[in-house]
C-alpha cells in the first residue's frame, strides 16, 4: 500500500514559521503563552527548531520544521498499554484520545519527542472559540496528542475525488 | 516444664501490642494520619485541575511519581524475597524477622500501584488497560506481574500468620468474632500443620521468581525504549539488585523500631541486626560493582547523546542528586557496614537510612536526566516538582508507616507459633541436620527417618501448639 509522506525543502525554508501557525489554527490547538513556554508546557505538533551548525567563528543558525516523523515503526505504538496510538495502512500514526490513559509513555519512548501532553483544561482567548475547526475534535484534560498528519483534510479530500 | 513457661511468655510478650497501646501510639497515628489527609488534599487539587500542577513538562514526562513507584516496588522485595529464601535454606535466624519483612512487602506494593495512578492523566480510564490492554507492552508486562506478586505476596503473609490469628482468638479477647472469621477454622491439628508446611514451603518456591521478575520488568519499561541510558540489557538485573538493596535497608529500619518501640531485644536480638547486615554489605558491594559497569560502559563508548545524559549526572544539573546517591548508597554504608567494630545498632540503623534515601535518589537518577536530555540534541528540559509532588511523596511515606504500625496492633509483628516451634524442635533437626554434613557412619534406618524429618521444615509431630500444654 502506499505511504503518505512529506517533503520540506530546507534550502527554501525562511523560517518564517507560517507553517506553524496554520497547523496551530487547522488543528485546534491551544495558543502558546510565554508562562507555559517557561514551564515547556506548550503543545506543537510542528514546531521550528533552532540549532547551531558547524564551530565558532564559522557557526551557522540552521531552522528545522519538525513535524511528527510518522516512522515506519513506531516505539510510540509498541509501548502504548492500551493501543490509544495506531499506525493505519496509509502509514498515518493516529492517537485515539478516547482511549488515551494519560500515562505518559509514547512521549518518552518517542526518540523525536514530538508527542504532547495536555496538562490542562486547552483553553482560548474569549471569542476564540468562534473560530476552531469544525473538523477536528478538540482534545481534553489528561490526554496526549499529536500530529495527524492533516488526516481530516485527506479525508475530505477523498470524499471529493469519488464524486 | 521450662518449655511451657518460655511459650507464656512469648506469648505475654508478643501479644502485648495488640493487649495495650499507649498515648504514644496515638499521638503517632494521628500525625501520620494528618500528613495522609494532606496528601489527599493534594491529590483532589490535581485531579481537578490536571497534571499541569505538577513539575512536569516536555521533555520531562516522567519525574517523581515515577521515581517513587520504581523505588516502592523495590522496597518491597524486603520482605517476600528475603522470607522466602530463609525459609527455603531453612537458617534458624529467620524465624522472629519473616513476618515483619512480609508485611513490608504487602503494605508497599500498593504504595507503587498508587504511584502509578497518581501519575495518569485519565486515572478514570484505568480499566481501558483490562479492556484494550496489549502485551507488547512493558506496561501491560508491570500490570500483570504486579498483580501476581501482590496477590502471591499476600497469600505468603496470611498463610502464616493463620496460628497465630487462632491464638489470639483463643487469648486475646478483643475483636474475637474478627479473628474467628481470619483464622478459618484452625485447630492445630496435626493434619491441618502438614497443610500448612506444605502450602507454605510451596509458595515460598513459588514468590521467588514472581519477586525477581517484578523488578526486571519494571527495569524494562525503561530499558525497552531506545532512549540514551535507558537502553542497557543489564537493567533487569541492576533494578533487581537495587530492589533488594533498599528492601533489606528498609527492613532492618522496621525491626529497629519495632525493637525500640515494643522492647522486643528479646527476639530482635543483635544477631538478627548483625546477620542482617552482612547481608546489606554484600548487597551494596553488588549493587557497586552493576552502577560501576553500568556507567563505566557507558562512558567508554562514548556516544554523544549519552554522554549528554552522563555528564548531566556527573557534573551537570542533577550533580548533587548523583553524588548524594554515591554518599548514601556506598560511602557510608562501607564505612558502616565493612568492620565489626563499626557495624553496631547505630551504625547499621544510620547506613540502613542512607541507603534507602540514596535508593530513592537512584531511581530519580535514573528516571529524570535521560528525559531532560533526550536523544535530540535541541530540546532540554528541567524538572522542579511542586509542592503536589512532594506531598504526595509524604503521604506515600507516612500512609505506608500508619498501616505497617496498624498491622502491629492487630497482629504479632514476631510470628509466635515460629518461634515456639524453634524452641521445641530446631535444636534437635539442625543437631540431626549438621550430622548428616560429618564424616562418618553411614545412616542407620532409624536416623533416616529423623534427617527426612529434619529435611521438611518441622512438622509439628508431638504436639500441637495452640491451646497447648
Amino acid at each position: 500500500m502506499a505511504r503518505w509522506g512529506m517533503v520540506i525543502d530546507l534550502d527554501k525554508c525562511t523560517a518564517c514559521q507560517a507553517c506553524v501557525v496554520a497547523c496551530q489554527a487547522e488543528n485546534n490547538i491551544p495558543n502558546a503563552n510565554p508562562e507555559s513556554a517557561a514551564k515547556g508546557r506548550n503543545i506543537h505538533w510542528l514546531e521550528m527548531i533552532p540549532f547551531i551548525e558547524e564551530e565558532y567563528p564559522h557557526t551557522r543558525m540552521r531552522l528545522l520544521p519538525r513535524p511528527c516523523m510518522h516512522c515506519e515503526n513506531p516505539p510510540c505504538i509498541e509501548v502504548c498499554p492500551v493501543g490509544a496510538t495506531q499506525i493505519s495502512s496509509e502509514g498515518i500514526v493516529g492517537q485515539i484520545n478516547a482511549r488515551c490513559i494519560g500515562c505518559r509513555y509514547c512521549t518518552t519512548a518517542c526518540p523525536y519527542t514530538v508527542k504532547s501532553f495536555n496538562w490542562f483544561k486547552p483553553a482560548w482567548p474569549k471569542g476564540m472559540e468562534r473560530y476552531l475547526n469544525p473538523d477536528v475534535t478538540v482534545r481534553y484534560n489528561g490526554v496526549v496528542e499529536k500530529c495527524t498528519f492533516c488526516h481530516h483534510r485527506l479525508q475530505k479530500a477523498r470524499d471529493k475525488a469519488r464524486f | 516444664m521450662d518449655l511451657a513457661k518460655a511459650f507464656e511468655q512469648d506469648e505475654e510478650i508478643l501479644l502485648k501490642p495488640i493487649r495495650v497501646s499507649h498515648r504514644n501510639f496515638y499521638i503517632t497515628v494521628a500525625l501520620l494520619s494528618a500528613v495522609v489527609a494532606w496528601a489527599f488534599v493534594a491529590y483532589f487539587h490535581q485531579l481537578r485541575n490536571g497534571l499541569g500542577v505538577t513539575g512536569l513538562n516536555r521533555p520531562v514526562y516522567w519525574g517523581f511519581y515515577i521515581t517513587n513507584f520504581v523505588f516502592f516496588i523495590g522496597i518491597s522485595h524486603a520482605g517476600t524475597l528475603i522470607s522466602a529464601i530463609l525459609r527455603i535454606s531453612q537458617a534458624e535466624w529467620r524465624r522472629s524477622i519473616t513476618r515483619s519483612a512480609e508485611v513490608i512487602t504487602v503494605m508497599v506494593i500498593f504504595f507503587g500501584v498508587a504511584s502509578i495512578l497518581m501519575d495518569l492523566g485519565r486515572p478514570d480510564r484505568i480499566m481501558n488497560i483490562i479492556k484494550f490492554g496489549r502485551f507488547e507492552s512493558p506496561l501491560l508486562w508491570d500490570v500483570t506481574s504486579i498483580t501476581i506478586y501482590l496477590t502471591a505476596s499476600t497469600v505468603y503473609l496470611y498463610l502464616p500468620l493463620i496460628p497465630d490469628i487462632a491464638l489470639m482468638r483463643d487469648k486475646v479477647g478483643k475483636r474475637k468474632w474478627f479473628y474467628t472469621v481470619l483464622a478459618l477454622g484452625w485447630r492445630g491439628t496435626p493434619r491441618q500443620w502438614h497443610r500448612l508446611e506444605k502450602v507454605i514451603s510451596v509458595m515460598a518456591i513459588l514468590v521467588i521468581p514472581v519477586a525477581v521478575s517484578v523488578h526486571t520488568v519494571v527495569s524494562f519499561v525503561f530499558a525497552m525504549t531506545v532512549q540514551p541510558m535507558w537502553h542497557s540489557a543489564i537493567f533487569g538485573p541492576y533494578f533487581v539488585v537495587g530492589a533488594i538493596y533498599s528492601g533489606i535497608a528498609a527492613l532492618i529500619v522496621a525491626m529497629a523500631l519495632i525493637r525500640w518501640v515494643y522492647h522486643l531485644e528479646n527476639y530482635l536480638k543483635d544477631v538478627h541486626f548483625q546477620n542482617l547486615g552482612i547481608l546489606l554489605f554484600v548487597m551494596t558491594l553488588l549493587w557497586t560493582y552493576f552502577t560501576f559497569s553500568e556507567y563505566l560502559t557507558t562512558f567508554y563508548g562514548a556516544e554523544p547523546t549519552h554522554m549528554q545524559v552522563f555528564w548531566s549526572k556527573f557534573t551537570g544539573e542533577y550533580m548533587l542528586e548523583f553524588w548524594g546517591m554515591v554518599l548514601c548508597c556506598l560511602v557510608i554504608p562501607v564505612i558502616f557496614l565493612s568492620n565489626r567494630k563499626m557495624r553496631t545498632m547505630k551504625g547499621m540503623v544510620i547506613s540502613s537510612l542512607a541507603i534507602t534515601m540514596g535508593m530513592w535518589l537512584e531511581r530519580f537518577i535514573i528516571v529524570v536526566p535521560t528525559l531532560a536530555n533526550p536523544r535530540l540534541p535541541y530540546e532540554r528540559g528541567v524538572y522542579h516538582p511542586s509542592w503536589v509532588e512532594l506531598s504526595l511523596l509524604a503521604g506515600c511515606f507516612a500512609f505506608f508507616i500508619l498501616l505497617y504500625v496498624l498491622f502491629t496492633k492487630f497482629f504479632p509483628i514476631v510470628s509466635i507459633w515460629e518461634i515456639k516451634e524453634g524452641r521445641q524442635h530446631a535444636v534437635s533437626e539442625v543437631a540431626a541436620r549438621i550430622k548428616t554434613y560429618l564424616p562418618g557412619n553411614p545412616p542407620t534406618a532409624a536416623d533416616e527417618t529423623e534427617e527426612r524429618d529434619a529435611g521438611t521444615p518441622a512438622i509439628p509431630k508431638a504436639e500441637p501448639f495452640i491451646g497447648s500444654p
